[in-house]
């Protein structure tokens, strides 16, 4: 590894620039060699990261529509004078021009995701959340292309897809005018269709959205965009995976050091790993799900308390809130072991589902203090029959979601409205008017935590003092540095906590 | 269900690691073809007082035989392959999984919403056959869909079935394309505050649907509304009518359902109901209902977290059951429709069949010129371990086949 000695040599040279940036758009397959200032790193990280949370927050307002995104995001950047060259880069119609400064615009591009790449290898979180902004950023900047820039990005990524014969088309016809969602019987007999392997159309593959036989999917033309973010996901996985590694060799360079463990401390925002308030005790956990709570960990405290049992993944998105509220270690141990030991052994609780508790606090295991779940973590997660987690808005039919929130006194206009957006699909929204008709004021923040949520509501509560910023650092708080091994986990979820007590062996 | 199997079960296990748990054929499989690729193998044990040692790996069939029967595990797991021996893991940083075969895990208590005839860990030959459509759809798509063609089905002991994808394109997958595997294979979403777990909008219907319809249809009239009494219980009626989301639909079915008492009088007289209402309504959101209704009613349930994850740890086949006694077997899934879950062979009668039979041919011949005749030749558990090896076999022909093609290319050049 020899990363250190990559970024210390980054030299502009503009006669070759056009060689290594031959096109606006690039899947960042090789890092830049060559030296840059300690000024210039700095800057060309911190203005990337403004970008990707500009399209973060344009991506997470989802009323928004899809072909509104690109407009939107540009005249938010448009305000900022210094990301000027960022509108270049999303408004790149792929090799129209090459002047020099869209060589400089693509150089910055370039380092820049390399910069952010060390910066956020270290925790599977923020590789998740890097890749997802990276590829939000991709698709826009794809849309942008126009058609001779598609055929040349096509060339450039050695991506020589031949169309399938009109012979193998007529073959599999019904197949794909069946299978192939999103496009009328006239388009798919008229356009070209492509044969690649399914791991290569993920998104595709996954939504069944494509016709898919013997490990091939049969895609539309305008669908190759999917290909380039699947190849883009996996190759910035494993880039992260490798950057990783070499990390405690760059991390003796305190300069960069300090800047890249800050970078994401000041801009992801607090993760409520650790809690911020005081502690909260259990005997009012009961008045706070109904005063604080947001629907998600409401029904769920309501059918803990009923049943006097959650499923794994429950407890997990429960228990870390709680966590994250404010509950210490000592009470929520308590807390779990009353309610559960209404129906269960105390032997068995003991055995089952004290280690698990122990684990999130971070005082088994691998010693990872964990976060408590987000919104997107929460709504993308994976809901089974009697499970109840996840996101209430979208996990709750709404007949019953209406009757649910009737029967906590909000009003009817309040419930139809919010039923609107639980119709349109935006979960989110949904919940800040939940909050809204709950509190008779809007939340201070946009819901995107249910522990923002949770400390919104206490401080409107606690006469509207809701100045607390999000964006505090949390230096020192975070106890993530440790190498992360894999979860043990086991072919049932129960299991699971079975293996975890006796894991340490 | 055998429940001596469980207070003995310390006695009978010496015997079992010792004369019936395939060693040879395991091994033939878990090294495809490379000792290393064993090596690596990350196995689980459970033993006595629910000790539970993870992270085992060992170097040949022997090593792993002997301390098989010097542990007796009540359960073994079997995890990834690992880029390190996951004995060794402490001594490295980066101790990563970099194989897997692709695993579906099918458990009957995720049905307990849809089955009336039993629940938890109960099951009988009414439910069983959820199983074996759940069998049938995933293997035709796995088959079909994916290509892959090495597929081993395996009972896992007391309610449900697992499968084991083992062609070489399935153990290199990384977890997001597992992901995406698991998630094309699920229709059933969504947890318990919301009735309506299956929705297909739009005009089409994904081949792979059509295909997983054509199991189901056939069977879904006697099996669900039949035996399972779908529509003939209040409650049955209660968690059936929100599926309808069409309000119009929905209280002429209620009321329809007033008229009539059994299960079938109901369903018929809500397709013909629907039937009318669809080609009158014109309405969007009847489309698919019909289909929507049995795929949530019949369609395989899974546990996609066992798919995804890389790392996860799923019970081995031919291990004992600690609650039933039951011997993990595996089975063909052409075979599926006359797998008996419970006639499977408990650990109690393998040691039975064995005894017996010695004593037989003991009677017949001097001992010391018994013939020499496999241990679990003597057993049910003889055909288990004909279809292990008949899949061996297979895999072992394709692994040939590449090697030859392998080789062939590097004459070429």
């Amino acid at each position: 590894m020899d990363y250190v000695k990559r970024i210390s040599r980054i030299k502009p040279e503009v006669s070759s620039l056009k060689e290594t940036y031959p096109h606006d758009l690039q899947l960042y397959c090789t890092p830049p060699s060559g030296d840059i200032s300690l000024a210039e790193f700095q800057e060309l990280a911190l203005e990337r990261l403004k970008v990707l949370r500009i399209v973060e927050s344009v991506y997470v307002q989802t009323d928004i529509e899809s072909d509104k995104r690109l407009s939107t995001v540009l005249s938010e950047l448009r305000d900022d004078n210094s990301l000027s060259y960022y509108v270049k880069l999303l408004q790149g119609t792929g090799c129209g021009t090459h002047s020099e400064s869209d060589l400089k615009a693509r150089r910055k591009d370039h380092i820049s995701h390399f910069i952010l790449q060390l910066a956020y290898c270290s925790s599977d979180e923020l590789k998740k959340w890097f890749i997802s902004r990276e590829i939000e950023l991709f698709k826009l900047r794809y849309s942008s292309l126009n058609s001779e820039g598609l055929q040349q990005f096509l060339k450039i990524s050695s991506m020589n897809f031949v169309p399938i014969s009109q012979n193998e088309k007529e073959v599999i016809k019904e197949y794909l005018t069946q299978s192939t969602v999103g496009y009328t019987d006239t388009y798919i007999e008229v356009h070209d269709f492509y044969k690649v392997s399914f791991c290569k159309v993920t998104d595709l593959v996954r939504n069944r959205r494509v016709y898919v036989h013997s490990g091939f999917a049969y895609i539309p033309d305008k669908e190759l965009i999917s290909v380039f973010v699947t190849v883009l996901r996996m190759q910035l996985a494993s880039a992260l995976a490798y950057t990783k590694r070499g990390m405690p060799i760059l991390n003796t360079d305190d300069r960069l050091f300090t800047l890249l463990n800050s970078l994401h401390n000041t801009y992801t925002g607090d993760d409520f790993t650790i809690s911020d308030g005081a502690a909260v005790p259990i005997e009012s956990l009961d008045a706070l799900s109904k005063s604080s709570y947001p629907l998600c960990m409401r029904f769920m405290h309501d059918a803990l308390r009923a049943k006097h049992h959650l499923k794994h993944e429950g407890r997990q998105q429960y228990g870390l809130f709680i966590k994250g509220i404010g509950v210490l270690y000592e009470d929520a141990v308590r807390f779990w072991r009353e309610e559960f030991c209404k129906k269960m052994e105390p032997e068995k609780f003991e055995k089952n589902h004290l280690y698990n508790i122990k684990h999130n606090y971070g005082k088994a295991g691998k010693r990872t203090n964990y976060t408590p779940y987000g919104c997107l973590k929460i709504i993308q997660s994976n809901v089974g029959p009697e499970q109840i987690h996840g996101c209430a808005f979208k996990e709750t039919d709404i007949k019953i979601l209406k009757q649910k929130m009737l029967s906590y006194g909000l009003n009817s206009t309040a419930i139809n409205n919010i039923a609107g957006y639980v119709e349109s699909g935006h979960y989110q929204i949904a919940c800040g008017k939940y909050f809204e008709a709950v509190h008779k004021c809007p939340p201070p923040h946009a819901v995107i935590h249910p522990n923002v949520y949770f400390r919104d509501s206490q401080s409107v509560l606690t006469n509207g003092n809701s100045s607390i910023g999000t964006g505090q650092s949390m230096n020192g708080e975070k106890n993530e540095g440790k190498q992360t091994k894999p979860d043990p986990v086991m072919d049932d979820a129960d299991d699971m906590d079975i293996v975890l007590s006796t894991a340490v062996l | 269900m055998s429940t001596e199997g469980i207070e003995n079960l310390i006695d009978l296990l010496p015997l079992y690691y010792q004369r019936l748990f395939p060693f040879h054929d395991y091994y033939r499989w878990l090294s495809y073809g490379d000792p290393s690729v064993f090596s690596r193998r990350e196995f689980s044990f459970t033993v006595r007082d629910d000790v539970y040692i993870r992270y085992r790996s060992f170097v040949n069939q022997d090593e792993l035989q002997l301390e098989c029967r010097r542990l007796l595990p009540f359960k073994i797991d079997i995890g990834a392959i690992y880029n390190i021996c996951p004995k060794d893991e402490k001594k490295f940083s980066s101790f990563l999984p970099v194989e897997r075969e692709l695993v579906f895990d099918i458990d009957m208590t995720d049905y307990d919403d849809v089955r009336s005839c039993c629940s938890g860990a109960d099951i009988c030959t009414k439910c069983w056959k959820y199983m074996v459509i759940a069998c049938q759809i995933l293997d035709s798509a796995l088959r079909e869909d994916f290509g892959f063609e090495h597929l081993l089905w395996v009972f896992s002991g007391r309610r449900g079935i697992h499968c084991w994808v083992c062609d070489k394109s399935a153990r290199e997958l990384n977890s997001m394309t597992r992901g995406c595997v698991a998630e094309y294979l699920q229709l059933i979403t969504g947890g318990e505050l919301k009735a309506k777990k299956v929705n297909f909008p739009g005009p089409k219907l994904h081949h792979s649907v059509r295909r997983a319809l054509n199991i189901i249809e056939p069977l879904f009239v006697s099996m669900c509304v039949e035996e399972q009494n779908m529509l003939g219980t209040e409650e049955g009626v209660a968690k059936f009518l929100p599926l309808i989301l069409d309000d119009s639909l929905r209280s002429q079915v209620k009321d329809l359902f007033k008229k009539h008492t059994s299960s079938v009088e109901r369903w018929e007289a809500f397709t013909a109901c629907y039937q009318v209402e669809k080609q009158t309504g014109k309405k969007w959101r009847l489309n698919h209902l019909l289909e929507e209704i049995m795929i949530q009613y019949a369609y395989p349930r899974l546990d996609i977290n066992v798919t995804k994850g890389m790392n996860h740890l799923l019970k081995s086949p031919f291990c004992i059951h600690p609650k039933s006694g039951k011997v993990s077997v595996p089975f063909s899934p052409k075979a599926i429709g006359k797998f008996n879950p419970l006639t499977v062979p408990t650990i109690n009668l393998l040691i039975e069949e064995i005894n017996a039979f010695d004593a037989k041919e003991d009677s017949i011949q001097e001992s010391n010129t018994r013939r020499k005749i496999k241990d679990y030749k003597k057993t049910s558990l003889n055909k288990s371990v004909h279809v292990f090896q008949e899949f061996l076999r297979n895999l072992e022909d394709a692994s040939k086949g590449q090697k030859i093609l392998q080789s062939d290319m590097l004459m070429e050049f």
